[in-house]
């Protein structure tokens, strides 16, 4: 593969006359390794390339990469060297910035607006959506990541696709699971956990009773609160639309007696706290004892299993297990979408931010990079989910094995902005928390239907 | 007598004192948190069956953490640098705004004045859109005066509107004999109007200072690159990992960070109540 790109760009560059950086620009934007350029370099009649101390390929100016700030600090420590290195070997000042999630879309709105900024920008699920026309395009990238990976799961497509027209460059998201306290669930009778939500409601009770009670984030908050709302939706028949993306399917009999037994539950079995809980509120609870299980990315565990965590704790991870979301009628689901790594249209360096993403999305790269990541991070198709990384520790395999029945906000239609706008007002999350204060399930979910109708409907 | 006299401690109890106290307890309140939740070790911040207002153990590893963990120190030379630089560019185009729109009587002087604070209506989220592209324009990205020429655009409106009223307190009188002995109108702005004006001045000057110290979304979007953070900016970026909160040192930056306004207000306290109080009911 490598060779045919590198005998095209030979025949190319002797037609057209290239320059020694037209071919080193053409050859790092098609993916070519260092001996292959050096080949190329040789075979149309240019300097291969220079001895040590100079860059292999020189593409010039600089690039800057502005990204989430990383959960793991040392994946963070270790992209910035990745990207540093990559640089060097390539003769590209690149320089990193992370910011707090939240504030990444002002940032590149008004990066956009300015038509100036960083070149490659991370962007949560459907956010490409926002900025389709000021993306350059990503499918010849993407389409080959996706092959590499056993293709996509169908939560990166509709998350990290405008339309199915690759925009950005996906590189998976933090996973979600059910995280619990073995030694209290097995205090309360349960040696097993609970495989619907109707069991672990019932285990919830018998804990609370205990003094644990089960907690859940209902709060307005992007994170968790969505985490549980969009599933236990979806294993009781609803969704916000069907597949022609317009039909709201959020009011079914099946959801509102679905929601009828959450209504109950969060008497008997949650901490009742969680309705002002936001992404924070369960990660304390569960590490100061107060809760025995809640919905969260594995950042719990991993920081109560690190020596090295301010929140380390070995006696709770110990006593701490990971496993997937429990099933409803209709199904066992879990919420994701893919992250992704757009290159602005304005960026001046665009042949080395290709070259750069080119070289970041190749498998052994991408693998240290997850690695680093400790599995927080999951991939975006099943070829790298084997990876020890994810299957090593076994209370981790949960964040994994949810890959297989994820599925996107908006589902069944993509994600995209309507289903952006019903997230950001917190449609689905307000529904729950409406019916928990109320108990009236039916009446909440009629409200919730009524303002899906707002956005889906127009 | 002896009833007359209790009654009137009473009422002053009733009217005064404990109202006092519940003010107090309520501003200081955010200050006392921050500062325990600093001392505390993570261990027993998580802790639920200790008292969460009260301290136990004292710890300065938040602290420790915020100086070696994050770049605090630039932060706050760069929340200084354009803060201060804003705050003196605000207050030159104020007291010469505010002079102006207060002092001299011309067509559109009213309307100018309404327009001026309606100016400072307009919310930063919908400014820094077409800010960014003059930023971008003018070359300014992640340099200090992006921020320092930015902020005025809410400062200035603000602080004119302070001064005009202040400057109507003044008697045009003074004014008129140092001009009547020679003094030119801008001399007898400089040397009669302007001593006169400080308490106003200074409260303008206050009231920048902290709003351009505490200053977000634009130094977010025009100046978060590398270490060209404020604090504000450097420390949500610094301490706040997806779900994890480094609660200690978040508040440890809280503290040290208020410490510049504290020490501004403690200073001009006087001068801010006198100058704010003026503008505000005299004109």
């Amino acid at each position: 593969m490598s060779d045919e790109r590198a005998q095209r760009l030979i025949a190319e560059a002797k037609t057209l006359r290239y320059s020694r950086r037209t071919v080193l620009k053409r050859a790092a934007a098609l993916g070519l390794s260092a001996p292959a350029i050096a080949g190329v370099l040789g075979a149309t009649g240019h300097a291969a390339a220079a001895q040590s101390g100079t860059p292999a390929v020189n593409l010039g100016g600089s690039l800057n990469i502005l990204q989430g700030t990383y959960f793991v600090p040392a994946a963070q420590d270790f992209f910035t060297k990745q990207a540093k290195d990559w640089g060097k070997q390539n003769g590209v000042d690149v320089t990193t910035d992370y910011i707090n999630w939240p504030d990444l879309q002002p940032r590149t709105t008004s990066a956009v607006q300015a038509g100036s900024g960083p070149d490659i920008v991370e962007m949560w699920p459907g956010i490409p959506y926002l900025f389709a026309d000021k993306l350059v395009d990503m499918t010849d990238l993407a389409e080959k990541w996706g092959q590499a990976n056993g293709g996509y799961y169908d939560w990166v497509t509709k998350t990290a696709s405008v339309n199915g027209q690759w925009k950005t460059m996906p590189h998976g998201t933090s996973s979600i699971a059910v995280i619990y306290r073995t030694d209290l669930f097995k205090a309360a009778g349960y040696d097993t956990f609970p495989e619907t939500w109707e069991d672990f409601f019932k285990a919830g009770k018998a804990l609370k009773a205990a003094g644990h009670p089960l907690g859940q984030a209902l709060g307005q908050s992007l994170g968790d609160p969505p985490s549980f709302c969009y599933p236990y939706m979806w294993s009781y028949g609803a969704m916000e639309v069907e597949a022609d993306g317009k039909t709201v399917a959020f009011n079914k009999p099946t959801f509102v007696d679905g929601m009828n037994t959450f209504i109950q539950a969060w008497k008997d079995a949650y901490d009742g706290t969680g309705l002002g809980w936001d992404d924070t509120g369960n990660n304390s609870a569960y590490l100061a004892g107060q809760i025995s299980a809640t919905l969260n990315g594995s950042s719990i565990y991993l920081s109560a299993n690190d020596p090295t965590s301010k929140d380390s704790n070995p006696e709770l991870a110990k006593n701490t297990n990971c496993v997937p979301l429990p099933k409803g009628p209709t199904g066992q689901f879990c919420n994701l979408g893919s992250r992704s790594m757009g290159l602005l249209s304005y960026s001046k360096n665009q042949d080395a931010a290709k070259a750069f993403l080119g070289w970041f999305f190749s498998i052994d790269n991408y693998k240290a990079w997850i690695e680093a990541y400790k599995g927080y991070i999951i991939p975006t198709g099943p070829t790298l989910a084997t990876e020890p990384v994810y299957t090593s520790d076994p209370k981790l395999k949960a964040f994994i094995e949810v890959a297989k029945y994820g599925r996107n906000q908006g589902y069944a239609g993509p994600s995209n902005l309507k289903s952006a706008q019903a997230a950001a007002n917190y449609v689905i999350v307000n529904t729950f928390a409406n019916a928990v204060q109320n108990g009236d399930a039916k009446s909440a979910i009629e409200q919730g239907a009524r303002q899906l109708e707002r956005y889906y409907g127009r | 007598m002896a009833m007359v006299g209790s009654n009137r401690m009473q009422n002053r109890w009733i009217q005064l004192y404990i109202p006092l106290i519940f003010f107090l307890l309520f501003l200081i309140f955010p200050f006392y948190w921050m500062l325990i939740v600093s001392l505390k070790p993570d261990a027993d911040l998580l802790n639920t069956k200790l008292n969460p207002f009260l301290l136990y153990h004292v710890t300065i590893g938040h602290y420790t953490y915020l100086f070696t963990n994050t770049n605090f120190v630039r932060y706050v030379w760069n929340t200084m640098v354009v803060t201060v630089g804003s705050t003196v560019l605000s207050l030159f185009c104020s007291i010469l705004i505010g002079y102006a729109l207060g002092r001299f009587r011309f067509r559109g002087g009213g309307f100018l004045g309404s327009a001026i604070f309606l100016a400072y209506l307009v919310p930063p989220t919908l400014l820094f859109i077409p800010l960014s592209q003059v930023v971008t324009k003018l070359d300014l990205y992640n340099k200090y005066w992006a921020l320092i020429l930015t902020y005025p655009t809410f400062l200035i409106p603000f602080a004119s509107w302070l001064l005009m009223g202040y400057f109507r307190t003044i008697a045009r009188d003074l004014e008129d004999a140092a001009m009547v002995d020679g003094a030119s109108r801008l001399q007898a702005m400089r040397t009669i109007v302007l001593p006169l004006a400080m308490p106003g001045v200074l409260s303008a000057g206050i009231f920048c200072f902290t709003l351009g110290w505490n200053e977000f979304l634009y130094a977010l979007v025009f100046m978060g690159s590398g270490n060209m953070k404020t604090v504000p900016v450097g420390v949500v970026t610094d301490l706040i990992r997806a779900d994890v909160y480094f609660w200690g040192s978040l508040m440890a930056a809280g503290i040290l960070g208020s410490v510049p306004v504290a020490i501004a207000y403690s200073f001009f306290v006087d001068n801010y109540i006198s100058g704010l109080t003026a503008g505000a009911t005299k004109g």
